[in-house]
């Protein structure tokens, strides 16, 4: 992708973040985008679709792609981190983001760009044989963990991040760590007694 | 003045129709703009004409063809029910959404415009009344709706979909006052 294309796409982006404090998705046209980066109308389409498409390069670039490079080196931890202390940075645009509903929800582009990190992460680092069991396939755990990722970070959003970034990295790396029966143990304080 | 209301109405619709059409266009030529009204504005006159035809074909049927005040009164109710449908519709309706779509080609332009073309063929059936030198009012008819078209696209392409649902109602109160006006000759 040229640079003049890439520069393009982030002004249009830093237009709709400008736009998104004073109106609601819904009521932001892409005439409202254009004007506001200073391009005409049909400028819009030559880089994306919709402005739902807007916001998934938006969350691709900003979250994903960052994440995707420690990723890639094994540093899965740190890619989380990552990842959640760029949105912390993004917070307003966020916060609204999240209220983006209907057939190209914020949730559905969020789910949808984990899914395909995880499998490019397990096609990546893990060979799986044919016969590995139907819960195991790489499809079906990428869908696993980007359904508990996407459900985390939705949580986090829709409460208007009242936690830190790094309090919510701790939580999830306890979470898909942590054994369920250790997790009960906890809650229930069991091991505290046994201690 | 009926005849003139129908002319507004009709180049309202098309124009809002046309405005939904460019809005959602990546490249859209003068060239490109002319072209796809003109067909837009031929399937819409075909399908006013349709209506007109069809209706002139019932009335005759039931032997009232030379009852004009009956044929107004037929109109009359047609404008009306459209009237309010379109008020509703409008009132109804949810904001539409602006998303690119592959580039209109003849063919798919002419099935969109048969798709949205159901008013064009009511008002045909309403308008027997008025439509005695059938061919001018054929051409002023083509005329309005290719303009109406060229500009809705432009308009579309342009500034995106705008005061949609306001255009909607507006049409609506047009053929209300319309089915007064028929009402009372």
């Amino acid at each position: 992708m040229n640079q003049k294309t890439q520069m393009t796409k982030q002004i249009l982006a830093e237009s709709l973040k400008k736009l998104l404090p004073h109106h609601s998705f819904e009521k932001i046209t892409i005439k409202d985008i254009t004007d506001a980066a200073g391009f005409i109308r049909p400028t819009f389409y030559n880089h994306f679709k919709d402005k739902y498409d807007l916001v998934e390069w938006i969350f691709t670039e900003e979250v994903i792609r960052p994440g995707e490079q420690l990723f890639d080196v094994g540093l899965f931890r740190e890619g989380i981190r990552l990842m959640l202390a760029n949105m912390e940075k993004e917070k307003d645009f966020y916060v609204r983001a999240v209220k983006i509903q209907g057939q190209n929800s914020f949730r559905d582009i969020v789910f949808q760009s984990f899914v395909t990190l995880i499998q490019k992460v397990f096609s990546k680092h893990t060979p799986f044989p044919e016969t590995v069991p139907h819960f195991f396939r790489p499809e079906i755990l990428a869908e696993y963990y980007a359904n508990a990722e996407t459900f985390l970070l939705m949580k986090w959003l829709e409460s208007g991040m009242p936690i830190s970034a790094e309090e919510v990295e701790k939580a999830h790396w306890s979470l898909i760590t942590v054994s369920f029966e250790d997790v009960v143990k906890e809650v229930s304080g069991e091991e505290k007694e046994n201690r | 003045m009926i005849f003139t209301l129908v002319l507004c109405g009709l180049a309202l619709e098309a124009f809002r129709l046309s405005v939904a059409a460019g809005a959602i266009q990546a490249n859209l030529t003068k060239r490109k703009m002319i072209w796809l009204g003109g067909i837009f504005a031929a399937v819409q006159l075909f399908l006013f004409l349709l209506g007109t035809g069809f209706l002139w074909k019932w009335i005759d049927f039931l032997s009232i063809s030379g009852n004009m005040d009956r044929m107004a009164r037929i109109g009359s109710v047609i404008f009306a029910i459209l009237g309010f449908v379109m008020i509703f519709l409008g009132i109804r309706e949810k904001r539409l959404e602006e998303s690119c779509v592959y580039p209109w080609s003849v063919e798919g332009f002419a099935k969109y415009a048969f798709k949205h073309g159901m008013m064009f063929l009511c008002v045909g059936c309403a308008a027997v009344y008025c439509l005695r030198r059938t061919f001018w009012y054929g051409a002023e008819i083509f005329l309005i709706l290719f303009l109406a078209s060229v500009v809705g696209l432009a308009y579309g392409y342009w500034q995106g979909i705008r005061g949609w649902r306001k255009i909607r109602i507006t049409t609506g109160c047009v053929w209300i006052i319309a089915a007064v006006c028929l009402w009372t000759i």
